[in-house]
């Protein structure tokens, strides 16, 4: 659960259909070429993403994302080095069903990648509800997975399974410290009651107060709900400075609507959210006039981002804006091709060279934790709202 | 904020809430009523109902009372077409019959929805203003949710007490064979019924995006709070579904006020369990004495 820079409606439905219909030539085109031409010289590796329902737009920020690495990957000569030098990378896209509810066609999706299509190395997902019952399934399965945002620390334990995002045990304290360090100190806590919202809700709720922070009201509240005016009255109630939102675009945005049209906004309160999003923004309009956000901090200045901002703009147009989840997801499959130049395409030669793995990518640094496959960057940008755009207030960084 | 403005804020809070849910259980309970099985793509004509005035509102930049006014024909009329295509030709077929092509409409209903605007929250951007009553603050659109939805009830209920075509529907709920037999053109009603029900359905869907956002997987939590509030009201009768949704958003709000928001969706469902168990025949419905009777 974590910010992203826009979402699929902001490319207007034209364009969307327009990236949909490219995104899915390619796929068939690929897919033909492979089995003409290139169907011994490729290495396939799994991508599960929802690609319908109701979160669908991450699974097209994540088909962005890694339909643009393998195109620039292949064009580059593809594999350079190991024993799968000169073959081609070519990525298999499943829809994993995220948002259902259920994690069947996630089960579904996984089984038939590696059974059918016989990958060793899956990258995707969003939600820790699905990633958790897929990871010891992979881990039986022999394949090393790389997932892209589910938080959840019970996924450490399973030495073939990496993530891009940070888990709820580094994001709850940094989401304290920036917090505190924007200058709330009293504040309202709501959380969305799912995997990845009690665990980073169990790591904040002590950071904020061991760093001296008062909790007024900690308020669980439901995933998916449409109405929050009673939550809303009970924050006006609590005499908190601050309303501290740990939840998915959905839920903020309604909460965000129905605190504006209660007057419930600045300069009587403070909103403070962790969801980063310009198409939100945009949607919301003035309901998000003077709040704050918070999002991994995009290293910009360096040359992996700025060689990939380049190529995202040549393939998606200069209007598309670049999300979070688009950057994360190249960096998935750039970590995958990686591993397998260093290990091979073997399920312990690809574990071995991720557990070790140390490079810039796009969204940040890829490091891999050796003992339990987490990625350990998780520097934040804090962002305020002013006249409808997020101005960078600071940079936390809780390595220093 | 003191505890009469609290009481106040939670009281227009409860009032809105059921207005939307009442409009829905209405039209649920007319078309239930008369065919006897649980129509779970009631809740996506909600769904409907906000998106086709989000094409025409903001899509087609076309004036809102107008689109709206358009959404709901348009949405009622659909209510036709679904009714002729998806439950005419099981009629006499068993009760699961119908209930699974329901099942299946909703998914249908939601991947058109998802095909054509996509997965995101929308909304219609209209105006709304705060309205100060006891230190709480109710907004000009929950005002209109509560007038309309009171105003369109109330009509609901004249149409089907006084008006002929009201009373050929009420009579068809009651025994359609016997209605047949009398020489009622029982298809027709049937289709009639598909239309109230399904512009009701749509007028929610458009005060609830007054209010909120509407989104492509809105009807589930709506038909699932719509099948407690006509159960807790009585089977087969408007008012007690009116009475059903009131009493299920009060249950929710206070869950949320003096428990956990957590488990919002479980409050009505506790409700309704409590209140099967004392009255199993619902808050209004009829003994099976009564109906013989």
């Amino acid at each position: 659960m974590h910010s992203r820079a826009s979402s699929i409606v902001s490319f207007g439905r034209r364009t969307l259909l327009r990236t949909g219909g490219a995104l899915g030539a390619s796929a068939l085109l690929g897919g033909a070429f492979g089995r003409t031409a290139f169907s011994a010289e490729t290495v396939q590796v799994g991508s599960m993403s929802p690609l319908t329902g109701s979160q669908a737009a991450y699974g097209t920020f994540i088909q962005q994302g890694q339909s643009l690495f393998a195109e620039q990957f292949n064009e580059a000569g593809g594999f350079q080095s190991g024993p799968e030098k000169g073959k081609r990378l070519a990525v298999l896209y499943e829809d994993d069903g995220e948002g259902t509810g259920t994690p069947d066609a996630a089960l579904s999706a996984f089984r038939k990648l590696v059974q059918v299509n016989g990958v060793k190395a899956v990258t995707g997902v969003v939600l820790s509800s699905v990633a958790l019952p897929l990871a010891p399934i992979a881990e039986s399965a022999k394949c090393v997975f790389v997932a892209i945002d589910p938080t959840t620390p019970k996924l450490s334990q399973y030495k073939n399974f990496f993530r891009i995002t940070e888990t709820s045990d580094t994001a709850g304290p940094t989401y304290a410290a920036c917090v505190l360090k924007a200058g709330f100190k009293n504040i309202n806590f709501l959380w969305v009651n799912d995997p990845a919202g009690v665990g980073t809700h169990e790591k904040f709720i002590p950071a904020y107060q061991a760093l001296g922070g008062k909790v007024a009201l900690d308020l669980a509240i439901s995933a998916g709900a449409t109405d929050f005016r009673t939550e809303i009255t009970k924050c006006m109630a609590s005499g908190a400075d601050c309303n501290v939102l740990l939840a998915h675009e959905g839920e903020i945005l309604v909460i965000m609507k129905q605190a504006t049209n209660l007057g419930f906004v600045a300069p009587k309160t403070q909103w403070f959210t962790n969801y980063y999003s310009d198409e939100m923004l945009q949607k919301g309009g003035a309901a998000f006039e003077n709040s704050y956000a918070k999002q991994y901090h995009v290293p910009r200045e360096t040359e992996a981002y700025q060689n990939f901002e380049r190529a995202f703009r040549a393939k998606y147009g200069p209007s598309t804006e670049i999300a979070y989840f688009t950057m994360a997801a190249y960096d998935a499959l750039d970590a995958i091709a990686k591993a397998i130049e260093i290990g091979g395409y073997d399920f312990d030669g690809m574990n071995a060279a991720l557990h070790n793995l140390n490079f810039q990518g796009v969204s940040k640094g890829i490091h891999f934790n050796a003992e339990n496959g987490d990625n350990v960057t998780t520097a934040q940008d804090v962002f305020k709202v002013v006249n409808g755009k997020y101005v960078v207030q600071f940079t936390y960084d809780p390595a220093g | 904020m003191n505890t009469s403005t609290i009481v106040i804020q939670l009281a227009i809070n409860i009032v809105a809430a059921g207005g939307a849910y009442a409009l829905v259980a209405a039209g649920y309970t007319i078309v239930h009523s008369t065919l006897k099985f649980i129509n779970f793509q009631h809740g996506y004509m909600v769904a409907l109902g906000g998106y086709v005035t989000y094409a025409l509102a903001v899509n087609a930049r076309l004036n809102f009372i107008l689109s709206a006014v358009i959404a709901v024909l348009v949405v009622a009329a659909s209510g036709i077409v679904i009714e002729r295509v998806g439950y005419r030709p099981l009629r006499r077929a068993s009760r699961m019959a119908p209930l699974l092509v329901s099942l299946g409409l909703t998914y249908v209903l939601q991947s058109i929805v998802l095909f054509i605007w996509g997965p995101a929250y929308q909304s219609f951007d209209v105006p709304t203003q705060p309205v100060m009553i006891g230190g709480a603050v109710i907004t000009t659109n929950e005002i209109l949710m509560v007038v309309l939805s009171l105003v369109a009830l109330l009509a609901l209920d004249l149409f089907l007490r006084k008006s002929k075509l009201g009373i050929a529907m009420r009579a068809l709920s009651d025994n359609l064979d016997a209605a047949a037999i009398m020489g009622i053109d029982t298809d027709r009603l049937i289709s009639g019924i598909f239309v109230l029900a399904s512009g009701l359905a749509a007028l929610a869907g458009i005060l609830i995006g007054l209010e909120f956002y509407i989104q492509p997987t809105m009807g589930f939590p709506i038909i699932i709070r719509t099948l407690a509030a006509v159960t807790l009201g009585g089977i087969g009768n408007i008012q007690g579904a009116i009475v059903g949704s009131y009493v299920i958003a009060l249950v929710e709000n206070l869950g949320v006020w003096f428990f956990s928001p957590a488990y919002r969706d479980a409050y009505p469902y506790l409700i309704l369990i409590l209140a099967l168990v004392l009255r199993a025949r619902g808050l209004l419905g009829r003994a099976p004495r009564d109906r013989a009777a």
